[in-house]
């Protein structure tokens, strides 16, 4: 076999064919475990190794197979060694021509080769305005800080701004604008327009640390940063809930919006038969997009009801914002012209597979969530995508000590800000999601009025036709928000957390942290969250606590649960795993 | 919890020496609740990285007078005592706390910082500390993970760690087992008496013939509610760990003149300390990490283990430190305060925990002391430690 036939055979693989969206870099390879793997430069080691249908990304110290889960850089379950370097995430390293990428990346030594500690000054960068975050409320904050003519800069952890929701395709590919969505053109038409404005981004960047609101910890484009803006502007946005079950952690188990990232910005497929299951209009949208690329859709599991007496819901819905429920009902048009079965008040409750997802079960719900019993049935799948909603991403803010509220039935701890983001920290504003989940259209209102509000604090005077556009954005945020409230109301389902877990499933993915484990500590009559994290690990690993400390929390939750931001762990530096090369800086002498 | 709280004795504080005194006292039969202002063993005996130290540390006791630290190495005895004590205790707790011995190792790179371990380890030896000089070629020998930049280091094959976390739940579960009460968020807000104390706590008032102070921290606070002020001082400082990896480091790793402290946990987390300052944070009143000391320690741990650079840093986070003017810890019954007991510790608590707790729980209970620590009675700071007005009218 030949090098050319193994790339041959790459290209007939699970990659989206299509006429307007095409590949224009060459086809290169890289060796993963051994096995030679074709991709496109660029893009990522996750994307390419889906592509090659290589869904298993490493296995755990006691055996069991770790795959793409969030695909957003949240999770840290996809860590491989990279030309020896551990714990790079397959989801965020780009490939490069002759790459070495060994799976399994936690269970090996770091590579003998010495590397020297430098002396690595702190750089520092005083815009008048942070943002932290490029996604629609981020990007549109931007440009309304440079609108107001402050200096602005916006700070993304990817290769380029969008987040998820304006995430764009990514370089690897030229469009042709006519095979683009209109959520694909409004974001790329925000993103050139806050460069055209001047707005330093930077990309590949990620705060790690929030000592101060004027103190903001930055690895931006590989050198250590402290930024000292005089406003900072957190648009972090959320991260995909976690809902524990059996087999969950089997690699092809991943959310809906890892899918998403691996369609939208790659072109790659998560596989050929997908069960899509969760709660909220982005599953179906999946579904669709799944099925417009020729995957078959076994079913998809809707957790809410959405029952005909909630069509009132979808007509108040539909006057606050007719284009996004004209999108939602060609979701549902494409879906029932495939055929594919659409299950509410449904969930997927188990995973079965070895080293890949292999079937999947589903069952009806009762009120609090629980599978009905008899109502389940299994399907015969290669891939199961789950979105059971958002977590705001808040960690930022937390450090900052803004005030917070939990809501423990929803299980969100949602900063308290003013009408225009401001939060309880003097020059601190958080917008969109990470404010309260609100869709993106909101974010984006909501970032554009933040900004507006902090570059008047700073003595900056809005020109009449951002005056214009703030009292029209006002307008459009209170419709977005009638939306989204219907939209609740429309997609209102018992939230999951531990319904479907048995006492062997694994909560904490990072430290292999069993239910039973977790139960039993539990039951001390003074548990806390931090003393289960003591005697479990569970929290210790690398996602640093995101997915199954509010599974814990929820476990807990009893009438005492505190309101407020003690209601989970305290966030910790670094916000993120950071290499330690890249913050050791040489100590004064 | 019954409905009444009412005890033997109280211990106020949850942590390592609250915990460990339980722990005995519950083995010798005495009746115990043991309260704390928040969880039970969240605060420093959490947060510290369970090393076990027999070595001087020359690199903060560089600014001490050399009679301080000849008098502080005096007390290597207790050192080595309650490193052996940390033995028995793996044997007979009910879960793995993950105690290892791997020895530990504390770098030199220049001829001065050799010298400085050449008067170190004499002084140690002296004090009955098995310690040897280590050159380069047997340094790298026995470490090679350890930078060629470091030319020797002195080598006690006795030092070791454990998992602070775990040790402390499997005293506590062991006391409990034995009888012993635990009460968390029962902060003490009032604490009175002679002969019967009583302790006003946020979950209500407790009755107890004898009140031990092993609050860490805040021990002066406590102490102070009846007139004793013991004379600690706190700092805070942080501590960090690396996501999980195959083990590569053996041993427990100081620097000469440099603030570290690293090792690799059982779970493959290394761990990185040395003392570097923390702050208090402003809105919550926690310990937190500042900046600057962050990335400084990570640079003299990449200074040191080169290959730990590769790695990502996942969690740092702060706890106070207590200090004693004389690194001693104070220990025992408080004399003219029948039935008040104290036991606290100048930093080195997790090596020193257990062995301070037996003494205190022997004494309450009227047991002959397996190690006589009567010496480290807060009788030595008298009068500036107790109240005049306070212990002339008791007399």
């Amino acid at each position: 076999v030949t090098s050319d036939d193994r790339l041959a055979k790459a290209r007939a693989t699970l990659r989206i064919r299509e006429s307007g969206i095409r590949p224009v870099v060459p086809l290169v390879s890289f060796n993963f475990d051994g096995q030679e793997i074709a991709g496109y430069e660029g893009e990522t080691i996750a994307a390419a190794l889906a592509a090659a249908g290589r869904a298993q990304l490493g296995r755990r110290r006691n055996g069991s197979a770790r795959g793409l889960f969030c695909g957003m850089g949240v999770c840290q379950e996809c860590i491989v060694t990279v030309d020896g370097e551990p714990g790079r995430r397959a989801c965020m390293t780009s490939i490069v021509h002759g790459m070495n990428v060994i799976s399994c990346g936690y269970a090996v030594a770091p590579p003998p080769s010495a590397v020297a500690a430098g002396p690595s000054p702190t750089i520092f960068e005083e815009p008048e305005i942070l943002v932290v975050g490029g996604g629609p409320a981020g990007l549109s904050a931007a440009r309304g800080a440079a609108l107001c003519g402050t200096a602005v800069a916006l700070i993304d952890e990817r290769a380029m701004p969008g987040g998820q929701f304006f995430k764009q395709v990514a370089k690897t590919h030229a469009t042709a604008s006519a095979a683009l969505d209109r959520q694909f053109r409004e974001g790329g038409a925000l993103i050139a327009e806050v460069e055209r404005l001047g707005v330093r981004v930077w990309r590949d960047s990620a705060v790690w640390g929030a000592f101060g609101a004027a103190e903001i910890a930055v690895i931006a484009e590989g050198r250590q940063r402290l930024f000292k803006p005089k406003r900072l502007i957190l648009a972090t946005g959320a991260y995909e809930r976690g809902v524990p079950m059996p087999g969950w952690t089997l690699p092809g188990f991943m959310t809906t919006g890892a899918a998403q990232t691996l369609m939208r910005a790659y072109r790659v497929l998560p596989g050929r038969r997908v069960l899509v299951a969760g709660n909220g209009p982005l599953n179906l949208q999946v579904a669709a997009d799944l099925v417009s690329a020729g995957v078959e859709v076994v079913a998809v599991a809707e957790a809410a009801a959405m029952h005909v007496r909630h069509s009132v819901e979808l007509l108040r819905a539909g006057w606050h914002a007719p284009g996004l429920i004209r999108d939602g009902l060609s979701y549902l048009h494409r879906l029932r012209r495939a055929g594919v079965p659409i299950y509410y008040r449904s969930a997927v409750i188990a995973a079965y597979g070895e080293d890949r997802v292999g079937a999947a079960r589903l069952a009806r719900l009762d009120d609090k969530g629980r599978a009905i019993p008899g109502s389940e049935f299994d399907v015969r799948v290669d891939a199961i995508c789950a979105g059971y909603g958002f977590l705001p991403s808040n960690e930022i803010a937390r450090s900052l000590g803004c005030r917070h509220d939990y809501q423990a039935e929803k299980g969100l701890l949602v900063p308290v800000t003013d009408e225009n983001g401001r939060t309880t920290v003097p020059d601190v504003y958080v917008v969109g999601d990470a404010a309260g989940l609100g869709g993106a259209y909101a974010a984006r209102e909501r970032g554009f009025l933040a900004a507006c509000a902090a570059a008047q604090s700073l003595g900056h005077h809005a020109p009449a036709d951002v005056e214009r556009e703030r009292t029209t954005k006002r307008r459009e945020l209170s419709h977005h928000r009638a939306f989204q409230r219907a939209l609740w109301r429309l997609f209102d389902a018992p939230v999951l957390t531990t319904q479907h877990a048995t006492g062997d499933t694994v909560i904490c993915r990072c430290e292999d942290v069993r239910l039973d484990e977790i139960s039993r500590a539990a039951q001390q009559d003074d548990a806390s969250l931090a003393a289960i994290k003591r005697q479990t690990r569970a929290g210790m690993g690398r996602c640093q606590g995101r997915y199954c400390t509010p599974i814990l929390a929820a476990l807990l939750a009893k009438q005492d649960t505190p309101r407020d931001e003690t209601a989970l762990l305290a966030p910790r530096p670094p916000l993120k795993p950071v290499r330690l090369r890249d913050l050791a800086q040489e100590p004064d002498a | 919890m019954s409905a009444s709280l009412d005890t033997d004795v109280l211990i106020i504080g949850g942590g390592l020496f609250g915990c460990a005194t339980a722990y005995f006292l519950a083995q010798f039969g005495v009746e115990t609740l043991v309260v704390d202002a928040g969880d039970i063993g969240a605060e420093a005996s959490a947060a510290n990285a369970g090393n076990l130290h027999l070595q001087l540390a020359p690199s903060t006791h560089a600014a001490k007078d050399p009679d301080w630290v000849r008098e502080f190495a005096e007390m290597m005895p207790i050192f080595l005592g309650a490193v052996d004590l940390w033995q028995d205790l793996a044997r007979e707790l009910p879960r793995d706390i993950e105690l290892r011995f791997p020895g530990g190792i504390m770098v030199a790179e220049n001829e001065r910082q050799m010298a400085i371990l050449r008067d170190k380890a004499a002084l140690e030896q002296e004090n009955g500390l098995a310690v040897e000089l280590l050159d380069q070629a047997a340094l790298l020998a026995l470490a090679p993970y350890v930078s060629e930049q470091m030319i020797g280091a002195s080598y006690c094959p006795g030092e070791g760690m454990a998992n602070a976390l775990l040790a402390l739940i499997a005293l506590r579960e062991s006391a409990q087992a034995n009888g012993a009460r635990f009460l968390s968020h029962a902060r003490v807000e009032g604490l009175e008496g002679q002969m019967q104390w009583l302790a006003k706590t946020t979950r209500g008032p407790i009755r107890s013939r004898r009140v031990v102070i092993a609050a860490g921290a805040n021990s002066h606070a406590v102490s102070q509610m009846v007139g004793v002020s013991l004379p600690l001082t706190c700092r805070a400082i942080h501590i960090t760990a690396t996501e999980p990896c195959a083990r590569f480091i053996d041993h427990l790793l100081y620097h000469t003149e440099r603030r570290l402290t690293l090792k690799q946990s059982a779970n493959g987390n290394v761990m990185i300390g040395g003392g570097w300052s923390a702050t208090i944070d402003p809105v919550f009143g926690r310990p937190a990490v500042l900046h600057d000391s962050l990335r400084q320690s990570l640079w003299v741990a990449q200074h040191v283990v080169p290959r730990s650079g590769h790695l990502h840093v996942i969690r740092a986070w702060a706890g106070r430190n207590v200090y004693t003017p004389d690194g001693k810890p104070i220990l025992g019954a408080v004399p003219s305060w029948p039935g008040l007991y104290v036991a606290v510790c100048n930093t080195y608590g997790f090596t020193l925990g257990p062995f301070c707790a037996r003494f205190v729980a022997e004494q309450i209970a009227g047991r002959p002391p397996a190690r006589d620590l009567a010496a480290f009675s807060i009788e030595r700071f008298r009068p500036m430690a107790i109240n005049r007005d306070r212990t002339d009218r008791i007399e």
